[in-house]
């Protein structure tokens, strides 16, 4: 259910404001209205600084490094920072001079370790050192009679050689000239080996990091996340009488309300609170049985129902449930679900448990599914004689294609009847009478179509559900006015078929699953008759193998599909129209 | 060998050759926006990862329903010219429309997780909106079910 929400208005004076929202924050019950004000420079600049560190923790996490205590050690979040963001733009640019120096470096390797200080010396004594590089078939052996050359290299038909220019002798060769580098080889190794050595430091200092203040950097974020919660309920107040009154309006669930008042009381502060208008936008705070509550995370993937809407959660999780076995469809898979999610429930940390607990329930259900339809770890159950008088409850695959129907118009039909109850309690019982329409519609259509048991009654049904549909369809229109929205809803009587048929789905993943499973099974004991030894070993792999495959293949789509039956098929016939907005409290942050 | 064994085989080899395709394209879709996502934000790998693999179901649907037939024991030579011709009707039919459910619903869910890379958190809506296409692939894949029990 929704939890039904108050909204309280409080006064204060202007010089207890700071203090009184410093209270208030400790509280942690209000969500204050207007906190999407627009923020001043400094809580801008807190924002960003929040940007920053979100993203210098992602940094310092991705590194995986193991933590360790920072024994002394006890650095500034701003100087962390800082730090990080110097030596990253230090590693950036001792990537780019590394990037070009292995080019210059890939440039000079075929001509081999020279001194350019031996080149100069020789230009000094009137000897010009020119180096040129051409194809072995370009290269004329002409030159060396001509002037004096020195083959240097020869690489992948490309010949490196050098020519010794006398001060006024005219060099006239067909080859590309390369330009005389300033710096050896081996200086621009030992320069590379440099710049690889900064960059390890660099990387160890920020292993260092991420070994050891990751937890300075999130404890900043807490409090700046805190502080900028606190400057936004500073500027959404509003101020009268001279700006010496601050005005603080915010939504408290009922259950909630306790705390606030006691709160208000004793700091002898004036407040109403009144039931939210129509016009309200309320925050939705969602309160479920244990059993519901793990649907919760599902129906938030969709989207959290408007305040004024029945929370639908309740109504669909024993249906997901059903959805999710009726698809994976085999007793051997729900008992490894269950199993496994029983052992990580007793052994992992407790936030988890939730998590584990709905996994349990869906192993339950795959198992209920798995004995009906007959599938154990895709061996049929039918086949298994030892079974005797049990095998004659297993459904065959045209009861379960029925089946998959028969559920999809029982769970429309439910979803019509919580949209009946609905507008019947938000807005009359007249509202509530389509929606009584369409179920008779389908209840008769139903038997027409499959049960063919009620002859007259189910045409008297059908005429009724079309007389209610045509005529209350749009209570508040003339006569004209309702028959033309009447007629335009009954066109919706295709979308019903269409509705049903989508549970055709859930069918068709527990047949495709057995029958993977049944192939799987069939290729490995194939397997087991290769080898005496080696092929009871390979087919037991195979088995594991294929079957955990099968199982998170079938696990993915038995999640999915149920998904979308409820928030697509269901959710429309129930009426459901969401878009709330989460109940947010101004809290401290932890 | 008659003409109605060949019409089968033709069948079943549209059945699993075009779902199968449709679906190894479908999972490339997925696959090549994952590594562009990648780059923007490899936080979300999990849930790019699940998005890429829902095209891969075209083609055990189509690897399903060759299953049925095969073991519908209609497959020999004593098989008519009817269904021979129903069985190339249904895996043409099922190829088809799984070929092309899985590379729509590939670019549905690339575009889902060229989303959750630019920090947009449409996850669960993706995942709704990405099973659309896949509803027609189950369609062809129940009626070549009721086609098998027709036959037979």
């Amino acid at each position: 259910m929704v939890i039904p929400m108050l909204k309280y208005s409080i006064l204060v004076y202007h010089r207890d404001y700071e203090q009184f929202l410093i209270d208030l924050q400790g509280l942690g019950v209000v969500d204050i209205i207007g906190r999407d004000v627009q923020p001043d420079e400094e809580t801008v600049q807190k924002m960003h600084l929040i940007r920053q560190i979100r993203q210098r923790i992602t940094f310092l996490k991705r590194r995986k490094v193991e933590p360790v205590a920072a024994a002394g050690e006890n650095p500034e979040a701003l100087d962390i920072l800082n730090t990080i963001n110097q030596l990253e733009s230090e590693k950036d640019q001792v990537q780019t001079q590394l990037n070009s120096l292995q080019k210059e470096i890939n440039n000079l390797l075929p001509w081999d370790d020279f001194s350019p200080g031996s080149v100069a010396r020789l230009k000094d004594a009137g000897i010009t050192v020119r180096l040129y590089s051409c194809s072995v078939k370009k290269f004329r052996p002409e030159w060396s009679v001509a002037y004096t050359v020195e083959v240097i290299n020869t690489l992948q038909s490309t010949i490196y050689f050098v020519v010794f220019q006398e001060s006024d002798q005219v060099i006239t060769i067909d080859a590309e000239e390369i330009k005389m580098p300033s710096r050896s080889l081996s200086e621009m190794n030992a320069l590379k080996d440099n710049l690889v050595g900064r960059l390890q430091d660099i990387n160890r200092i920020f292993d260092g990091f991420a070994a050891k203040h990751i937890g300075v950097l999130e404890a900043a974020l807490a409090s700046l996340e805190s502080q900028t919660d606190f400057s936004h309920a500073v500027l959404s107040a509003r101020k009268e009488a001279d700006d010496k009154l601050m005005i603080l309006q915010g939504w408290v669930p009922v259950t909630r309300k306790k705390d606030l008042l006691q709160f208000l009381d004793s700091t002898f502060t004036f407040y109403l609170s009144s039931k939210p208008g129509p016009e309200d936008k309320v925050p939705v705070l969602l309160r479920n049985s244990s059993f519901a509550k793990l649907f919760e995370p599902i129906g938030k993937l969709f989207s959290l129902p408007a305040y004024n809407e029945i929370d639908l959660t309740p109504f669909f999780a024993p249906f997901f449930m059903m959805f999710f076995g009726f698809c994976m469809a085999d007793a051997g898979y729900g008992l490894v679900i269950f199993l496994g999610s029983t052992v990580l429930k007793l052994t992992q940390d407790r936030k988890n448990h939730a998590l584990f607990s709905i996994v349990q329930l869906f192993g339950l259900s795959t198992m209920f599914f798995g004995l009906l339809f007959g599938t154990f770890f895709g061996v049929s159950l039918l086949e298994i004689e030892s079974l005797g008088e049990v095998r004659k409850y297993i459904l065959n695959n045209k009861q379960i294609f029925t089946l998959s129907i028969m559920v999809g118009l029982f769970q429309i039909l439910f979803g019509t009847g919580i949209r009946a109850v609905n507008m019947m309690k938000q807005s009359g019982f007249v509202y509530g009478l389509t929606s009584i329409g369409w179920i008779l519609l389908i209840l008769g259509l139903m038997d027409l179509l499959f049960l063919k048991a009620g002859g007259i009654i189910s045409q008297i049904v059908i005429y009724s559900g079309i007389f209610l549909i045509v005529f209350f369809s749009n209570p508040k229109a003339g006569i004209f006015g309702r028959i033309g929205r009447g007629l335009w809803d009954l066109y919706g009587v295709t979308g019903i078929f269409g509705d049903a048929l989508s549970y055709v789905r859930l069918f068709a993943l527990g047949a495709s699953s057995s029958i993977l499973g049944f192939v799987i099974n069939d290729i490995a004991f194939k397997i087991k008759d290769v080898h005496p030894v080696f092929g009871w070993i390979i087919c037991i792999i195979f088995l594991v193998l294929g079957h955990t495959l099968n199982m998170a293949i079938s696990a993915l789509g038995s999640f999915v599909h149920p998904m979308r039956l409820t928030f697509v098929e269901f959710y429309r016939n129930a009426g459901f129209a969401g878009g709330g907005k989460s109940y947010k409290p101004f809290s401290t942050k932890h | 060998m008659s003409t109605a064994i060949i019409l089968a085989y033709i069948g079943l080899a549209l059945m699993v050759g075009l779902s199968g395709v449709g679906s190894a394209i479908g999972v490339v879709i997925g696959g090549n926006a994952t590594i562009g996502a990648l780059k923007k934000n490899d936080s979300a790998f999990g849930s790019y990862m699940l998005l890429s693999a829902l095209p891969g179901t075209q083609g055990l649907y189509g690897f399903a329903g060759f299953f049925i037939i095969n073991n519908s024991g209609v497959l020999t030579m004593e098989i008519t010219i009817l269904q021979g011709v129903a069985i190339l009707a249904a895996g043409f039919l099922q190829g088809l429309v799984c070929l092309i459910s899985a590379i729509t619903q590939g670019q549905v869910c690339a575009n889902g997780i060229a989303g959750i890379g630019a920090g947009y958190d449409v996850f669960g809506k993706t995942m709704v909106l990405a099973v659309y296409p896949e509803l027609y692939a189950i369609v062809s894949f129940a009626t070549t079910f009721l086609i098998s029990t027709s036959i037979q």
